[in-house]
């Protein structure tokens, strides 16, 4: 009696362990078609790297839909890296926490905490979420300088044109930015970790010099080019291996393009290893030029090219004599390069000073109006958070589930209700009444 | 074989069997008699190990053919399956459930559903289900209750056939005729104790020996 | 041994009105519910069904366990078994089997779903796979559940009932664990919250281990059960 007792415990303890093991050490298969409900592989690896404990507190009321929905959320996260915390509160019914934590109960919104430190997001959805563990994991914030006063798109422009949508993700993932005016002062402040400089439509003058300065004394760029502009940016980056050449890209592969539209190349080929272009959806580069990259850059420098277009598309050095057609006689055939990572690497004796300068020969995609397609974004922000070393920041992009419409019409739904709620269970009643006659006959 | 050494056992402190010892050899049938409530059920259970004994041990030769005081089966099998199921559970091949109903004066029921039975139907195919693979040992409790004249006595003939093949039989019955005209010997419990033990021939007239003992231990 | 428990309260089961009872009002309900969904969402998609049908077996699978020992234990033949003697777990396997082919039987309909889907739609076909994993997962652990609170009672109603009361704890562990805790025990017990990443396209080997651990002790403690009704 004794000893079965004994072994019963001992059954019941080894399935207990089993559950736990199991709990801890565990994979998962997402059979959705997109991996729309996995964790992105950013936001895992962002998981990776948090070895504290990081107290998540979501503020949601009790009515809001996507409450339950963001407690699975946060228990994915948990169950990814059991240092990760979470509570799901309603802010009416604990407004001293939210006070504590700066959140505002009638917006809601999430704390995330770690020794002290606590950063906000405005969302619980997974792109607000691991950008703020991200930022919890830095230390200090990034600031990015971005270069104007030689008609550059603005940061605080929220037109088409502008570039606030690229400036409300950047502080998203945690950095801060400083405009600068290089035409009022040509000089790159050394609290710049990052450079931006988008599209100048002026010539840069003595602000050139400040910024080739900048760069040679270990700075970080990232350079857009643009064919609308005639300023020619290739002497900042020549020295790191890359060349700009003007000329607009035609892209004749209807699989590599906008419907239609030979001028807005999307860009699938990341033929690359560089982090810049990482599990990177396809990019949509309206009206762009080339940058190539030196093939045997030097001592010190190392050059990848990013991204090129199709072998059916060509770049057209006199768009405007020629149209769309090829010139054999000046034009480039494809594929072409319109992008480029370098990282120049000097040792000092003493400590490593290391230059990084990304190029690209489009400076639209950034703008309010594009930078949300494909994986615009992302390349973006992976290029920034490359070049200010960065590379465990990231946008994220969720998953996102593919729309999948069902035509129902008025007819089509009684149908469905005749057969699920009627003819199945009627059946079922049919059987049992048939089993029960013949029973009774025998 | 068939043997209980001093077996005892309470419920609840309620003392349901005491030092009760009796054995049926192979080749024996040996009648379990006394009044409704005297501890026979308990000891059966006891020797079946449905109970455990306070003190005491039951020695029990397995495999041991059982029939239940009240017929037990599933109503919505025929008769065949539930024997065929029982077959599997004793480990016997199903090729035995012919001749057991057969046995059992039931042959002519396989088809018939178990809950459509006649009360003394169910105690056919109830015997029939204890002789399964023909075991060494048989505890019977009430076997022919229900059973019409005719049939009791083809039940007590099939009794003493198995006997007489070797098993020990143990049948538990408040029927003064039955013990008499089957048994090798009779075990008389009274409040759960067991107080006579002799040959039906040798007491004379059972009945009154029965009621004189009833008597005494109501007295005790 | 355990095949031939399985045939027989296979018969003795679907020869009861319960299976059919139970699949007609699994089907009517989940119909009208998932039906409605579908029409408001106006997307192919399977995942409301899950919870909806989910739901419907922590209802229905007792009533098809109830009976599985209590009935047994009533009527004699658990006593007839035991003297023989079997032991507890051959007997308690294939209840449970017998039981849990019993609810997947019931809820097959649910395919018709899919094709109806197809129909008229383009579903993603993966969250309809692990969905149905997800769901037979869950029939099985809930048989379990009923199969242990059978082999706990002579009365079927107290099994039905205790195996129902059970499985809503479990279903419902996480909402007060979610207010309090900083990921307690609780919300990793809750059967609703592990059904959900099975609904939505995710199966994750910790959820599988869980309803198939949850079958195991439920099955341990019935087979105790059932061994511990012989001496005692």
């Amino acid at each position: 009696m004794r000893r079965r007792g004994l072994l019963l415990a001992a059954a019941l303890a080894a399935i207990a362990v089993l559950g736990f093991l199991s709990d801890r050490v565990h994979g998962e298969v997402d059979l959705t078609a997109g991996h729309s409900l996995s964790l992105s592989r950013q936001t895992k690896d962002v998981l990776g790297q948090v070895h504290r404990e990081v107290k998540v507190t979501a503020f949601l009321l009790r009515g809001d839909p996507s409450r339950a929905q963001a407690a699975s959320l946060l228990a994915r996260y948990r169950r990814r890296n059991h240092w990760i915390a979470y509570r799901v509160l309603d802010p009416t019914d604990t407004p001293g926490e939210a006070a504590r934590l700066d959140i505002d109960p009638t917006e809601g919104g999430v704390a995330l905490s770690s020794r002290g430190q606590v950063e906000r997001a405005p969302t619980v959805t997974e792109s607000d979420l691991t950008a703020g563990i991200a930022r919890l994991l830095r230390h200090h914030p990034a600031t990015l300088c971005i270069a104007g006063g030689h008609g550059e798109p603005s940061v605080e422009d929220g037109a088409g044109p502008g570039l606030s949508t690229l400036a409300g993700l950047l502080v998203t993932n945690g950095y801060r930015l400083q405009p600068l005016d290089l035409l009022v002062r040509p000089a790159v402040p050394p609290g710049c970790d990052g450079l931006v400089l988008v599209n100048p439509t002026a010539p840069l003058g003595p602000a050139q010099s400040a910024i080739a300065d900048y760069l040679a004394g270990g700075g970080r760029a990232l350079v857009l080019n643009d064919p609308a502009s005639t300023v020619d940016l290739s002497p900042l980056v020549q020295l790191y291996g890359m060349t700009v050449v003007h000329g607009l890209v035609l892209e004749g592969d209807d699989g590599a393009r906008l419907p239609d539209d030979p001028l807005s190349p999307v860009v699938h080929d990341f033929t690359s290893s560089s982090p810049v272009v990482r599990h990177l959806a396809p990019v949509v580069l309206p009206t762009c030029e080339a940058v190539l990259t030196a093939s045997d850059p030097g001592r010190g420098l190392s050059v990848a090219p990013l991204a090129s277009t199709s072998r059916l598309s060509f770049l057209s050095r006199r768009p405007r004599d020629t149209g769309t057609r090829f010139d054999p006689a000046v034009d480039v055939r494809g594929p072409i390069n319109v992008g480029g990572a370098a990282d120049l690497v000097a040792n000092l004796g003493g400590h490593v000073r290391r230059t990084r300068v990304v190029a690209l020969g489009d400076s639209d995609f950034a703008t309010n109006a594009l930078v949300g397609e494909g994986g615009n974004a992302r390349l973006l922000v992976q290029a920034l958070d490359w070049l200010t070393l960065q590379e465990d920041l990231v946008s994220v992009s969720t998953n996102i589930p593919a729309l999948r419409p069902l035509s129902l019409t008025e007819a089509r739904t009684r149908y469905l209700r005749y057969v699920t709620a009627g003819v199945v269970p009627a059946l079922f009643l049919l059987a049992g009444g048939t089993v029960w006659a013949v029973r009774r006959s025998r | 074989m068939i043997e209980a050494v001093r077996l005892s056992r309470d419920f609840g402190g309620r003392e349901a069997v005491r030092e009760v010892s009796f054995s049926v050899a192979p080749g024996e049938v040996v009648a379990f008699l006394g009044p409704n409530g005297a501890g026979k059920t308990t000891t059966i259970r006891l020797l079946l190990g449905l109970l455990r004994p306070a003190a005491g041990r039951a020695d029990v030769t397995r495999p041991v053919g059982y029939v239940p005081e009240l017929f037990a089966g599933y109503d919505a099998l025929a008769v065949s399956s539930y024997l065929g199921f029982l077959a599997r559970m004793k480990r016997v091949p199903r090729a035995e459930v012919e001749p057991s109903l057969g046995a059992a004066g039931a042959a002519d029921l396989a088809g018939r559903p178990v809950g459509r039975l006649s009360k003394g139907q169910r105690q056919r195919v109830g015997l029939a289900q204890a002789l399964l693979g023909r075991p060494p040992s048989y505890v019977l409790d009430e076997p022919t209750q229900g059973l019409d004249p005719a049939q009791v006595v083809e039940a007590r003939t099939l009794l003493r056939s198995l006997a007489s093949d070797g098993a020990a039989v143990l049948i538990s019955t408040h029927l003064l005729a039955e013990a008499a005209a089957v048994a090798d010997r009779v075990v008389v419990i009274v409040r759960g104790r067991v107080v006579a033990e002799e040959r039906p021939g040798e007491a004379g007239d059972l009945e009154r020996r029965f009621l004189e003992l009833v008597g005494r231990g109501e007295l005790t | 041994m355990t095949r031939a428990v399985v045939g027989k309260e296979l018969r003795v089961l679907w020869a009861s009105p319960v299976p059919y009872v139970v699949g007609a009002l699994l089907q009517l309900v989940l119909g009208l519910l998932y039906v409605d969904q579908l029409a408001a969402r106006r997307q192919a998609l399977f995942q409301p069904a899950v919870p909806i049908a989910g739901f419907l077996l922590l209802a229905l699978t007792p009533l098809v366990c109830m009976r599985a020992v209590a009935e047994e234990a009533r009527s004699g033949t658990l006593e007839l078994l035991l003297a023989v003697p079997v032991a507890g777990r051959p007997l308690v396997v294939g209840k449970w089997l017998a039981a849990w082919i019993t609810v997947l039987v019931v809820l097959a309909p649910v395919v018709l779903f899919v094709l109806l889907l197809e129909w008229f739609g383009n579903p993603d076909l993966g969250p309809v796979l692990s969905g149905l994993v997800g769901l037979a997962l869950l029939a099985g652990a809930l048989a379990a559940l009923g199969v242990l609170a059978s082999s706990l009672t002579s009365t079927q109603p107290v099994a039905a009932m205790t195996a129902f009361f059970v499985s809503l704890l479990l279903w419902f562990a996480h909402v007060r664990a979610e207010a309090l805790s900083v990921g307690g025990v609780m919300d990793r017990l809750s059967i609703s919250e592990r059904l959900r990443g099975f609904a939505g396209g995710v199966v994750d080997t910790s959820d599988v281990a869980f309803f198939v651990l949850l079958a195991a002790a439920a099955l341990t403690l019935a087979a105790a059960a059932v061994d511990g009704r012989r001496l005692r």
